[in-house]
């Protein structure tokens, strides 16, 4: 599972770090001191946990759960248990006290993969990301993107009915984008697995668009396709 | 001579909480110095930051500037601090101004002040332990 931690207080970032490490369950994507940087990072790539603090500079952290635009399982952890109401409030999962031992936080890990187990299944269709794109935020389901292309310092978003560019390379984003169904396929695309008409030789078709398959990814591109 | 095995026993400050540590972590001495390093390197701006907040009358600033170090001393096995600065925080959010606050302040400041000289000596004592 994924996951950020946003937390000022530096010791306790790195203990909560050392926690997820220790677990063995959990890639932590990066640490965040305060709600605007966590918020700019969240808004463009989707993390299964966060681990949040509450009293930051700023905004709270339930400020930020007030914008983030979708919504992952979130432990609290903070050293003020007055705030578990409100942790009821956003249906946190777990509320960790700081500090708090390993045992408690392998408790709380626990506690939400009892959720996930809950939970519906999800589809492409639940997920998906915001690119910055002509001054303002855009949300695009993973489902509606075609592929990627990469324009130098730019990356283009390719949908069934419309392009979007943004500041971004396919280096950078091959590490946020969701693999299950996104896969870098060349140095200049990645593609969207489950949009692939066909396979010629060493290009794919996506809605009448030949995309260059590398010979690095070719082998990997046919293990993740259904071959009967 | 002894053929006795050479076993290093760290003695904590009597003021230090040995089982919060160790439930913390472990019998993870290095551990325990970087923990320890990073307390102190973060509790130098962020008590000079509360220093200027009740000097500036801030009492909102001074409310969040306790809460900020109040978790720093749980995790280096030190409760008592951590409770003093919860006390002075809730006396923060009853107050409606930092002339309220003036003994209360004193004596956290004194509390502080002990409480980071501990940390400073069981650091270095971390550090030799360490390198021994």
């Amino acid at each position: 599972m994924s996951c950020v931690i946003i937390e000022d207080l530096q010791v306790a970032a790195e203990y909560t770090r050392k926690c997820c490490e220790k677990s063995g369950l959990l890639d932590v994507k990066d640490h965040f001191t305060n709600v605007a940087d966590a918020l700019a990072y969240l808004n463009t790539t989707t993390v299964d946990i966060l681990f949040l603090d509450v009293e930051m500079p700023g905004a709270t952290g339930f400020d930020l759960l007030d914008q983030l635009g979708y919504s992952p399982k979130v432990i609290l952890t903070t050293s003020k248990p007055e705030y578990a109401y409100n942790a009821f409030e956003y249906h946190v999962i777990d509320f960790l006290k700081k500090p708090f031992t390993y045992q408690r936080f392998l408790e709380a890990l626990q506690k939400a993969a009892v959720k996930d187990d809950s939970d519906s299944p999800v589809t492409s269709s639940d997920k998906h990301i915001f690119i910055k794109s002509d001054g303002k935020l855009v949300r695009l389901n993973n489902e509606d993107i075609l592929y990627i292309e990469s324009m130098g310092d730019y990356v283009k978003f390719v949908t069934a009915d419309k392009k979007y560019i943004t500041h971004n390379t396919i280096k950078a984003l091959e590490e946020k984008v969701d693999k299950t169904c996104f896969m870098k396929v060349h140095r200049s695309y990645i593609i969207n697995l489950t949009k692939i008409d066909d396979i010629r030789e060493n290009d794919l078709f996506i809605k009448g668009t030949e995309i260059p398959i590398s010979k690095a990814h070719k082998q990997d591109v046919l293990r993740r396709l259904n071959i009967i | 001579m002894s053929n006795q095995a050479e076993h290093k026993t760290f003695i904590f400050n009597e003021k230090i909480d040995k089982e919060l540590l160790i439930s913390l972590y472990e019998d993870d001495f290095l551990y325990m110095e970087e923990i320890f390093s990073i307390t102190l390197t973060q509790l130098t701006p962020d008590i000079i930051h509360l220093n200027a907040s009740f000097e500036a009358g801030n009492l909102s600033a001074l409310q969040k500037a306790v809460h900020k170090i109040k978790p720093s001393f749980g995790f280096v096995g030190m409760p008592v601090t951590q409770e003093l600065c919860k006390q002075f925080e809730d006396s923060c959010a009853a107050a409606t101004s930092t002339d309220q606050l003036a003994s209360a302040y004193a004596e956290l400041c004194n509390g502080l002040k002990e409480s980071v000289a501990i940390i400073e000596s069981e650091y270095g004592k971390f550090k030799a332990y360490n390198q021994s």
